[in-house]
């Protein structure tokens, strides 16, 4: 399947009727909240994305986010696991069809058990990731679609590959003249 | 009006989503989590994490996989091979389990939870001692002399006796194994995992107390066939809804569950 949706993006990218390289009243909301399936969340996750430098080729955002993968440990005591991916990304592409790419580290805190200590344990990770998106979104729609490939060390240790699908609201219409 | 739209959808769909059975989730059928919480949820089967989540949520007893190292250390492990679900290579029964203790399932994103002996896991679970306890022992050694069974066996009495585990029961494919079990512990339970008519005539034949056998496999005859000769049957492979509700609408007396959450829901409805 995966093996699919990467050539199902790279089908996209180098699809003729979309052409990189012009950003003007397409993707310029300086704010955006993203609700994100199958991403860095894993499951789900919600972020704020800010437009921190329109441009005429490109347009540069920061992005935060916060995904909880459950909330009850395994003791089952409310003792949430907390994913917090922070990135930069460019986006580029006119009309509807753009290309996103991003690079950020995700931050993970969750509970374990410890064998050592025999008791509950908590983990706390850094995972650098980079990513590549086929974003759709209409000129001045609040809504846009995404298809993404991550490439994550997972903990700086193992390197894996993600597939995510996100659909997000776009509010605070302030267009970039 | 559109994000209305949308919302009502969503809602709609999240509802539709929750599955109300009509089956009667009885309490004569107990509730054994599959390696802990099942293949459905994501703690990895026979994580001491997901061990304990499905006795903390209320389980009557868990499942968990037994294989032994080559240095005889009993190990909660489903598959032949590590490296299908970790970050190890090779065999548990071909390992030291010093040079594997620091495994871990490397399925989930970020996550990582470790491989853990039976030791570990009733050493911190001393409170749950009166649950139930479906050993599944996975002799996936090539080795079938009488003393490598010996040795198996005496790990698991050792663990047993060690924690004073009070419902243990030894499910078992080998007859061979099945019978040495029960010729040096005459009173340890002891389930077949065979097709249900072999189970059958090895359980009646040989004393044994019960089968275990995919929910598939079975109908309200074949439970209601085992109970009349005083067998008790457990199921497993039960990893969707309606393989749960098949699983109490049959009565079966033990359902090994890979959907512990919504079994404990419909229980407690």
């Amino acid at each position: 399947m995966k093996k699919y949706l990467h050539y199902l993006v790279i089908v996209l990218l180098l699809h003729p009727s979309v052409s990189w390289g012009q950003t003007r009243d397409t993707v310029n909301f300086k704010h955006s909240i993203q609700i994100e399936g199958l991403g860095l969340g894993r499951y789900g996750s919600l972020s704020y994305r800010r437009m921190i430098k329109p441009g005429e080729v490109a347009n540069f955002y920061l992005k935060g986010g916060v995904s909880m993968i459950r909330v009850l440990n395994y003791e089952n005591k409310f003792k949430p696991d907390i994913i917090v991916p922070i990135m930069a990304e460019v986006v580029l592409g006119k009309k509807s069809h753009h290309l996103e790419l991003s690079a950020g580290q995700v931050f993970i805190t969750y509970s374990t058990f410890s064998v050592a200590k025999g008791g509950e344990d908590r983990e706390k990770e850094f995972s650098p990731v980079l990513g590549a998106a086929y974003l759709y979104q209409r000129p001045y729609g609040r809504w846009h679609h995404r298809l993404i490939i991550y490439s994550i060390l997972d903990d700086y240790e193992l390197q894996r590959k993600w597939i995510g699908a996100s659909t997000a609201y776009n509010f605070n219409f302030k267009r970039k003249k | 009006m559109r994000i209305f739209l949308i919302l009502s959808v969503t809602i709609a769909s999240l509802l539709s989503g929750c599955h109300r059975s009509d089956v009667f989730y009885s309490d004569d059928t107990k509730v054994i989590g599959h390696g802990g919480m099942g293949i459905t949820h994501d703690f990895p089967l026979n994580t001491f994490e997901a061990i304990a989540f499905a006795l903390h949520k209320g389980t009557d007893g868990v499942e968990i996989d037994v294989q032994m190292t080559e240095d005889s250390v009993l190990i909660a492990y489903h598959h032949k091979m590590l490296e299908e679900t970790m970050d190890e290579d090779g065999a548990i029964h071909n390992q030291i389990w010093k040079k594997i203790r620091n495994a871990e399932y490397s399925e989930l994103l970020y996550s990582e939870y470790g491989l853990v002996s039976l030791d570990d896991i009733f050493r911190n679970l001393v409170e749950f001692k009166d649950k139930r306890y479906f050993f599944d022992l996975k002799m996936f050694s090539p080795d079938t002399s009488d003393l490598y069974y010996a040795k198996f066996t005496r790990q698991v009495f050792q663990i047993i006796d060690g924690y004073g585990l009070e419902h243990v029961t030894l499910e078992v494919k080998n007859l061979r194994l099945a019978k040495y079990i029960q010729e040096i512990r005459p009173n340890q339970s002891i389930f077949i995992y065979q097709d249900f008519d072999t189970a059958l005539d090895l359980c009646i034949e040989n004393d044994f107390q019960g089968i275990t056998i995919d929910i598939d496999q079975i109908s309200l005859a074949h439970v209601e066939l085992a109970h009349v000769n005083g067998i008790k049957v457990a199921c497993i492979n039960t990893h969707s809804k309606d393989r749960n509700d098949m699983a109490f609408k049959i009565g079966v007396d033990y359902n090994q569950t890979d959907m512990v959450n919504y079994v404990m829901r419909q229980k407690r409805r």
